[in-house]
């Protein structure tokens, strides 16, 4: 292995120990924090549980209730994760996350891949379009709340359909945050690939002969991916998609996990809390590795840099 | 020897009809290297760019035609589409663009770039990509250490002899260089020069677009004058330096310094007419220090004043 | 394509009347729209509907309460409007003050801290935040602090990225040899900042505007639904929660879609304005 492999061998290393180490410390103190913030509802919890006759969760000071749930989670294997007033921890999670990352993940790489498609097209075939997508289309699209686009693709869907099943809300679901999300996954892809056109290194493989295709995977979607902030707004919606879309949950009745979340905070029930923060870190933990990984292997050097930049 | 490189007429416009080049005819045989200068804006550039196809958007040829010859035919390129014209471009004509930095992607190794090239051709194009790195200029020590490197690793001159690799890899009939020397110090410099005469020397007819009026009289055979997106004289390299017949050539070799005359450099009095501005007449006109009333309104045409010379001015003379 | 001149006039002219209509129903929902007090049955459909029947004073028809649903509208549009202007203008404050201080000091602090908030903005989900601070208050806590503390998590997760933003204008404005030469002619900070930095900040104050205030539209609207909403707070995301638990009326979804279309003219009225703005810009570039 020569000096300079070695090197970066090393530096890409440490840039990804370094992230795996930030993520843990901010993992860790964004579960801690939201078990101790939704640990401070149990008054309010109380009184609830009072009147819908189901029996309140034994008041027991933070410290001592986090110490007994990081121990019986680490204790267990990673097979308790402790109890909530439906149950074990464990199976409210299980029941919910199948629907919840089947929703997530189709709605991501649907919202990603069709804005990337759509980005291409506007920057080649329907260029007279992309200024307007940019100036006109995202902003507008920026502004409408998500809330409002969800119960509108549910009045449609009950317009046609008034009593769907499962299979359908959720696909009329993963519909509205497709819809929701196109504009601005389109403005991202789009910015990036118009700044990245206008490369020279472009423009040369185009002098050179090479294959439409080619000039697309191996120069300008590469230096798209390392350059312009995509990879790392991906990970983030992913990582926010998988654990849920309060809205998307709540108004199409899938019964997710943010639905739990939510009924956790409101309920004080900061072991259902913590284990859905950190699901929400260890997917995008995952999400922010696999990204730095491909921005180490397109990129081993780390120094990218564009004339313009 | 046959043309490999024929321009007929060649004119092409910007947004409103605005001519940016106009009825350019060049021709360029196995083995000439032809430089073509002009100042900033004359439209050296988007002559390569229009040759290649890659015009920027508003702009297109409004006529003429571009022959290329190899082995089997002659093509008139303009009249290709996109894939037709891609079995000519990389493999008939090579291209080393102006920006050396930006013109190599940040991503790829000096090695891939080249080696993207070289695919094309199939067969053995490691030993092709490595023979064009040679050829190049770029010394084994390079190939052993520094090919694996990306354009952020190179030095400016490495990045510039990385383009001409790229662009002679599959051994092209034509190579359009455009300013190859700009952003490179004298040594680079000469060394660049020095792999262009040998490209040459290979039967590789070049077409030189540069500032670099030195660099043209080191290994240019002839030279074209371009102003206003016409050219104005064009000639043997010797003869066209030594004594330019074009009131815009005069003034254009006085711009360029010399070290062994201190002197002050004259500069051209007023500015080249833009894009949108219809000068009527020739269109050095308002500039021009010899100017007559003929001048004003009729534009002159390139006519051969002497053997081989040509030049568009009326005052001209043999 | 062009649209014709005149036609965009009676556009421009159209919209502006609608949001004078809009500023004076936030301003005076009472006098505008009515006081929503509950006066008949609950869904009395909209006279707009049923002419002949009783219920034809409700222009909108009536709420679930029994009250005009056009006053109920009227109080909403204002009560959402008047935070998330009130927020938006905190968060512009926050972010020209801290931009400024950023743009102009080296702060290695400030530099670090604006940072880590970008990346916790990106990472941590504000719906979620939003959500256990709505719940942690008890049921004892007044109202204003509950409010107080929702609008402040908003505030805080905007102010960040549009820190960074005139920061990075500022810089380089900073830069630029007037800014130079009119400190050295002897012009105090405020002077310079007033006529050679602020021009050059408008437009992206602007743009932070126009993304920021729809965020506050949609986090009343969505907390609402979510039944973590503002407390005694009665905004169309209420309405909103409310139509949405009764679809199975006419009368409702018809108040549903009235309360949407309210929702898309809040959240978009920045966007309204700025366009209005750069068809003067046009008109004027044209004369």
């Amino acid at each position: 292995m020569t000096k300079s492999v070695r090197g970066k061998l090393m530096r890409g290393l440490k840039r990804f120990a370094t992230s795996i180490l930030v993520l843990m410390v901010f993992g860790a103190s964004a579960v801690t924090l939201s078990f101790y913030i939704v640990s401070l509802t149990d008054e309010q919890a109380d009184d609830r549980l009072r009147m819908s006759d189901i029996p309140p969760p034994p008041p027991k000071p933070f410290a001592s209730r986090y110490t007994l749930w990081v121990k019986t989670v680490i204790g267990s294997g990673l097979t308790d994760f402790g109890s909530s007033h439906t149950g074990p921890v464990k199976n409210v999670i299980a029941n919910r996350l199948p629907v919840t990352a089947t929703v997530g993940l189709l709605s991501w790489t649907l919202a990603w891949g069709l804005g990337l498609a759509l980005a291409v097209s506007l920057a080649t075939h329907w260029s007279e379009w992309a200024e307007f997508h940019q100036k006109r289309i995202y902003p507008i699209a920026h502004a409408v709340p998500s809330l409002v686009v969800v119960i509108l693709f549910y009045l449609l869907l009950i317009q046609f359909n008034p009593r769907p099943d499962h299979f359908l809300r959720a696909s009329v679901g993963i519909a509205s945050l497709v819809v929701l999300m196109l504009p601005a996954t389109t403005a991202l892809w789009l910015n990036g690939i118009q700044r990245i056109m206008q490369q020279e290194y472009i423009r040369v493989a185009r002098a050179r002969g090479i294959a439409p295709i080619a000039v697309w995977w191996r120069h300008v979607l590469p230096n798209v991916v390392v350059s312009s902030g995509v990879l790392t707004q991906a990970v983030f919606s992913l990582a926010g998609l998988i654990v849920g879309s309060a809205f998307v949950e709540g108004v199409f009745r899938l019964g997710g996990v943010a639905e739990a979340f939510i009924e956790a905070a409101t309920r004080g029930q900061a072991e259902l809390a913590g284990v859905a923060t950190l699901l929400y870190f260890l997917v995008l933990s995952t999400g922010v590795l696999l990204a730095e990984g491909l921005a180490i292997y397109l990129n081993p050097d780390g120094d990218h840099v564009h004339a313009d930049s | 020897m046959s043309e490999i490189l024929k321009l007929r007429n060649l004119s092409v416009c910007g947004p409103g009809s605005a001519e940016i080049i106009s009825g350019i005819n060049l021709s360029l045989r196995s083995g000439e290297i032809l430089g073509i200068v002009g100042e900033t804006g004359s439209g050296k550039t988007t002559l390569i760019n229009s040759i290649l196809g890659l015009l920027p958007n508003g702009l297109r040829v409004v006529s003429g035609s571009v022959h290329v010859t190899d082995d089997e035919q002659t093509v008139d390129l303009l009249k290709l589409n996109g894939e037709q014209c891609r079995r000519y471009l990389g493999l008939q004509i090579g291209y080393v663009p102006q920006d050396v930095r930006s013109g190599l992607n940040p991503l790829m190794t000096a090695r891939d770039s080249v080696e993207e090239g070289a695919r094309r051709k199939g067969g053995r194009y490691q030993e092709r990509t490595e023979s064009a790195l040679r050829r190049a200029g770029l010394p084994e020590d390079f190939l052993k250490l520094d090919a694996d490197r990306r354009p952020g690793g190179l030095s400016g001159g490495q990045c510039q002899r990385v383009l001409i690799a790229q662009a002679i890899v599959n051994k092209p009939r034509v190579l359009l260089l455009d300013e190859p020397t700009a952003s490179l110090d004298p040594l680079a410099r000469h060394a660049v020069l020095d792999t262009v005469r040998g490209l040459a020397s290979e039967h590789c007819a070049i077409l030189l677009v540069t500032h670099d009026i030195a660099a043209v009289a080191e290994v240019g055979n002839f030279v074209a004058v371009m102003y206003c997106g016409r050219i104005v004289e064009i000639g043997r390299s010797d003869e066209l330096l030594t004594n330019p017949k074009h009131p815009y050539t005069r003034a254009l070799l006085e711009c360029v310094p010399r070290i062994d005359q201190r002197m002050l450099m004259k500069a051209i009095p007023g500015e080249a007419p833009t894009l949108a501005s219809d000068v009527p007449g020739c269109k050095f006109h308002p500039r021009c220090a010899f100017c007559e009333e003929q001048c004003h309104s009729e534009e002159p045409v390139l006519r051969e004043i002497s053997n081989g010379r040509y030049v568009a001015c009326h005052l001209a003379e043999g | 394509m062009q649209t014709p001149r005149h036609r965009r006039d009676w556009k421009s002219a159209g919209a502006w009347l609608l949001l004078g209509f809009t500023a004076a129903v936030v301003l005076a929902p009472h006098r505008l729209t009515g006081v929503p007090e509950r006066q008949a049955q609950s869904f009395m459909p909209p006279s707009l509907y049923h002419s002949s029947t009783a219920g034809n004073e409700y222009l909108l028809g009536t709420d679930y309460l029994g009250r005009s649903f056009l006053a109920v509208l009227g109080v909403a549009v204002s009560a959402t409007a008047q935070v998330a202007l009130g927020g938006t203008a905190a968060v512009l404050l926050g972010v020209l003050v801290v931009g400024t201080i950023h743009g102009s000091t080296q702060s290695r602090l400030l530099r670090s801290a604006l940072s880590m908030g970008n990346l916790g903005v990106m990472a941590v989900p504000e719906a979620a935040v939003l959500i256990t601070i709505a719940a942690i208050w008890p049921r004892t806590a007044t109202t204003w602090h509950v409010n107080a503390s929702m609008i402040s998590v908003l505030v805080f997760f905007a102010i960040p990225p549009g820190a960074r933003l005139i920061a990075e204008r500022i810089r380089a404005v900073n830069k630029s040899g007037y800014v130079t030469a009119s400190r050295e002619c002897g012009a105090t900070s405020l002077y310079t900042f007033w006529y050679d930095v602020w021009p050059h900040l408008t437009e992206d104050v602007a743009w932070i505007a126009a993304s920021v205030l729809p965020r506050f539209v949609a986090a009343e609207v969505g907390l609402a639904y979510l039944g973590v909403e503002y407390r005694e707070f009665e905004g169309l995301g209420r309405i909103i929660a409310k139509s949405f638990n009764n679809l199975i009326d006419s009368t409702a979804r018809f108040q549903m879609l009235v309360t949407i279309a309210a929702i898309l003219w809040v959240a978009l009225i920045p966007q309204v304005v700025l366009h209005l703005r750069s068809m003067r810009a046009w008109k004027a570039e044209s004369i």
